[in-house]
């Protein structure tokens, strides 16, 4: 976060004005994508192709003839997902905390395969809305802390939803605090813009606000940052899974907080 | 010296003489010499760019400020970094891959506010002469260009002064004698944004301003020897309430001694120190963090100067202590910090040698071992770059060293009185190495050194160029093409940044470029309308292990064709009209070609490193000065207009992806800095 936040703020002085370009992309191989998450009771999985860049979503990027399945480390025995269409595929699954787990998931007889260690539950402590002086405007940010889970090294992969859509996501170390609480900022949006009611970051009165905080294993904690790092240096993630497939697979504990989001209770 | 300055301001004092100052590659001293036609067909040097005082007080200036860096940016194989820099590429090498010295000492960074500005006050500076290829001998540390940026002795015969304001900045010059033996000038800058800002409540707590100093003396010592100290300080600093501060400034100091011998052999002894500084901090929300680092070097330098014969001979030496804080950051409880520190020697000898009437060569080799020092911690990584195992060696003990030798060759043919050719090979290396986040230069590099693990950078360049000049030397024209490879090349390992990790060697790889391309330039030097056109078609490719595919891609800094146009018009003996025109093809930028969704996001997926092209970039810019001398001649007044960017022309510079929240649309967003700017500056000389 910390040289993104200062040159961003950075270029907001300088920059002048902004225009949409014409760009005339090019076309590259389809590639699979494998969403595959494990918490202590439920294991899912999302399967897709990747599309073109002006291409809108459609049924044709599920891929619904997947077989995916996750097994605990030293276990011979697998569980096979179910089909639940849409490239959705789910199942209950009992993990428990600090087992490591192998995802594999089969497409056209092609095994990809990923592993991750299921962590201590994360603490979320505090969660509030926020308003920063930045020279002749106020900027909106949520203030997210957590309560360090003690004695070990940590991850956490932080999800900010509005209205159930992914609004705000990002990644953090236990490093600059270990056993202590942690702090993130998500920047959100102007006062400008909330009076205004312009833009697709504006959050308006009783809007659904749910965090979801997941604690996270390193090789996922290193997938999530170089995805953070994407808009900035045009590179793909680091690979998670084997053979090129695209996408992750984590176990996780989580914990989640619900507000209504309200103009008066902004500090 | 003393002489030299009154011969210096006798000069400046006849406006018609295209003079100016630079420094020879013999004495090391700043002497007059005429930049004429005739010099750039017959000089054996390759790829050379000598930019004059003239040359600054004639080119159409930003904000009303007559500007080193920006005015060198409109030679052929010399591009913009970004219109947010000062920095410079030359000849499809990043602007990390330049050495800029100012009076021997190396100064980083070289940009006030977003590089609005150039740390170089012009009112301090004699001359500055870019080498693009096989620079001479006494010149290394950069696989690019080297930019010798020459400080200006004072005027001596009696005490002058000037001062002068602008948009955002004002500045003031002293100049004269110190008796009979010394002589000293004293100039400073400082901008004044922030004081009309302090008034305002929305902006008081903010802070907005940049300010540098130059000062030069010079002392006679006796009739063979002379000192000359120069000093050079800068200092930036951004800072927002409650949110965020930046602060860089730089420092370069150095002390000469030179001693004629009498058989007219010259040596030239000097200390030098250089303290590059950055200092970052968010305090934001109850979030505090501050990030910082450091280059400082201090040395001496030996240079001498000799004629055998028909040969002129240069011989010398350096030895330089090298501190590097690659990185320092404290977030809350979290302190680490990264040092690397070296002893660079080197030796070098060149050799210019007139073969015949017709023929002759500049040879030199430079040879330089690099070792690093115990103290901080060094360690060996694995394949993905994590740290197998630490070592520390006693504080200043060598741990390694790296030896690099660095021959150069340049020859000049002349067939005829008005046509010259010149071939030149020059091998160069660099062991102070900058990683940046974004494609342009910010106080966000970080910088370390070649170790264990870094290997210096190296380059291998030839070119082969043709030079003409009209009968009278009315116009001169000149048409180089080169190539250059350039090994171990750095760049960030997929998926870390600058702050993944405090170690900075393992966030890199190491690969290899390479560029070529054609420059023209044609000049009209005389006449009330002079100026000049350049253009440079050039090609720049990487290829890194573990990027792309391993396949060669087009470098961030490639741009098919460059052009610019350059013209003067001395409309009256008080009016002189100057404008200019840029143009270049747009930066190679990475676009995606596919995209995905994951965690409820839409990600892109990028088949192909610099794939793409921005927009191309063009400007114009006019200017118009009125000079005139007031008072008896005491006083001379002069008023600079001038509008950036006349037609308003939208210049990307930053290329963002968005998507609408259903992922239906992917549209391209790009972000200008400047639209037309005009400015006004008054200057009073006395």
């Amino acid at each position: 976060m910390r040289k993104t936040i200062l040159y961003v703020i950075f270029l907001a002085l300088f920059l002048a004005c902004e225009k949409e370009l014409e760009i005339d992309y090019h076309s590259s191989e389809m590639l699979y994508v494998a969403e595959v998450l494990l918490t202590p009771d439920l294991a899912t999985a999302r399967v897709t192709r990747t599309r073109g860049v002006m291409e809108s979503p459609s049924d044709s990027s599920f891929v619904t003839d997947a077989k995916v399945t996750i097994r605990m480390e030293g276990d011979p025995w697998a569980d096979t997902l179910r089909n639940r269409g849409r490239g959705r595929y789910t199942s209950p699954y009992l993990a428990d905390e600090g087992k490591e787990y192998i995802a594999e998931v089969i497409i056209n007889g092609h095994t990809y395969t990923s592993r991750s260690t299921m962590r201590g539950a994360p603490r979320i402590k505090s969660f509030n809305f926020v308003w920063q002086d930045v020279v002749t405007e106020k900027m909106l940010f949520a203030d997210l802390r957590l309560e360090d889970i003690p004695d070990e090294n940590n991850y956490y992969f932080m999800h900010l939803y509005r209205n159930g859509v992914g609004y705000r996501w990002a990644v953090m170390s236990d490093r600059e605090n270990p056993g202590a609480e942690l702090q993130q900022l998500f920047s959100c949006t102007t006062k400008r813009d909330m009076d205004a009611g312009t833009g697709s970051d504006v959050l308006f009165e009783g809007d659904l606000m749910r965090l979801e905080v997941r604690s996270i294993d390193r090789p996922v904690y290193d997938y999530l940052y170089s995805l953070q790092l994407m808009n900035n240096t045009g590179t793909n993630p680091i690979a998670n899974f084997s053979d090129g497939l695209l996408g992750y697979f984590s176990a996780y504990q989580v914990d989640v907080r619900d507000i209504e989001f309200c103009v008066d209770s902004i500090r | 010296m003393f002489a030299l300055s009154l011969f210096l301001s006798a000069v400046s004092a006849v406006p018609s003489l295209p003079d100016d100052t630079i420094r020879t590659r013999h004495l090391d001293e700043v002497v007059v010499s005429s930049q004429t036609a005739v010099r750039r067909l017959e000089s054996v040097d390759m790829g050379i760019e000598r930019l004059t005082v003239e040359d600054l007080e004639t080119t159409p200036s930003l904000l009303g400020e007559k500007d080193v860096m920006r005015t060198l940016q409109l030679l052929p194989g010399v591009k913009q970094e970004s219109e947010a820099s000062s920095g410079f590429q030359v000849r499809g090498g990043t602007s990390a891959q330049n050495s800029i010295l100012y009076d021997h000492v190396p100064v980083y960074n070289v940009g006030h506010l977003a590089g609005l500005f150039s740390a170089f006050n012009s009112d301090a500076v004699s001359g500055a002469t870019l080498y693009k290829c096989c620079p001479p001998a006494q010149y290394g540390g950069a696989t690019s260009g080297v930019l010798d940026v020459a400080s200006r002795s004072a005027v001596a015969d009696r005490w002058h002064g000037g001062a002068s304001i602008g948009l955002l900045s004002a500045k003031v010059l002293g100049e004269g004698p110190l008796g009979q033996q010394a002589s000293l000038l004293v100039c400073a800058r400082r901008s004044y944004a922030d004081v009309p800002l302090k008034l305002v409540n929305d902006f008081k707590d903010n802070t907005l301003y940049f300010y540098d100093a130059n000062a030069r003396l010079d002392y006679i010592l006796g009739e063979q020897d002379q000192l000359q100290l120069s000093f050079f300080g800068s200092r930036d600093h951004i800072a927002l309430k409650d949110m965020a501060s930046m602060k860089w400034s730089n420092l370069a100091a150095s002390l000469s001694w030179r001693h004629h011998f009498k058989n007219d052999a010259h040596a030239v002894t000097t200390l030098l120190l250089s303290n590059y500084n950055t200092d970052n901090a968010i305090d934001l929300l109850g979030y505090d963090e501050t990030f910082s680092g450091h280059i400082r070097q201090w040395g001496l330098r030996e240079d001498v100067s000799m004629s055998i014969g028909a040969a002129e001979l240069t011989l010398g030496g350096q030895s330089l202590l090298v501190d590097v804080k690659t990185g320092e950051w404290q977030a809350v409880n979290d302190h680490q910090k990264e040092v690397r520190r070296a002893w660079e020697n080197t030796l070098w000898a060149g050799m210019e040698l007139r073969l015949s009437p017709s023929v002759s060569t500049q040879a030199g080799l430079r040879f330089s071992a690099f070792s690093s020092l115990g103290g901080p911690y060094y360690y060996e990584t694995n394949e993905q770059g994590d740290i197998v195992w630490f070592y520390k060696t006693r504080r200043y003990h060598i741990v390694n060293t790296h030896l690099t030798l660095d021959p150069r060759l340049s020859l000049v043919w002349k067939p005829a009185s008005r046509l010259s050719i010149k071939a030149g090979y020059g091998h160069t290396s660099q062991n102070i190495h900058a990683l940046r986040g974004q494609n342009t230069s910010t106080p966000f590099d970080r910088y370390t050194l070649s170790s264990n693990l870094v290997k210096p950078q190296q380059a291998d360049q030839v070119s082969l160029g043709v030079y003409a000049m009209s009968p009278r030397q009315d116009y001169d024209l000149s048409l180089e093409g080169y190539y250059r490879h350039i090994n171990n090349i750095l760049d960030y390992r997929d998926g870390k940044s600058l702050g993944s990790a405090i170690e900075m060697e393992r966030l890199v790889l190491p690969g290899q470029g390479r560029c070529y391309g054609g420059e023209l330039m044609v000049r009209k030097n005389s006449g009330r309308l002079t100026g000049w056109l350049a253009y440079t078609l050039s090609w720049a490719e990487n290829q890194i292990d573990g990027i792309n595919g391993n396949r060669w891609y087009t470098a961030n800094v490639d741009r098919r064709h460059d052009l610019d146009i350059v013209a003067v018009y001395r409309l009256t003996p008080t009016w002189k009209l100057s404008a200019l025109w840029v143009y270049n093809s747009g930066q190679a930028f990475t676009a995606p070609s596919g995209k995905y969704e994951i965690i409820d996001n839409y990600i892109y997926y990028y088949a192909e490193r610099n794939g793409y092209r921005a927009p191309a970039y063009h400007r114009l810019d006019i200017g118009a000065t009125w000079t005139k001398s007031v008072c008896g001649g005491k006083l001379t007044r002069e008023w600079q207009f001038g509008i950036y960017n006349v037609y308003n022309r939208y210049n990307p510079f930053l290329i963002n992806f968005e998507d609408s929240e259903q992922g239906s649309h992917t549209k391209a967003v790009g972000y200008s800095l400047f639209g037309i700017v005009p400015s006004v500056s008054l200057s009073i000389k006395f």
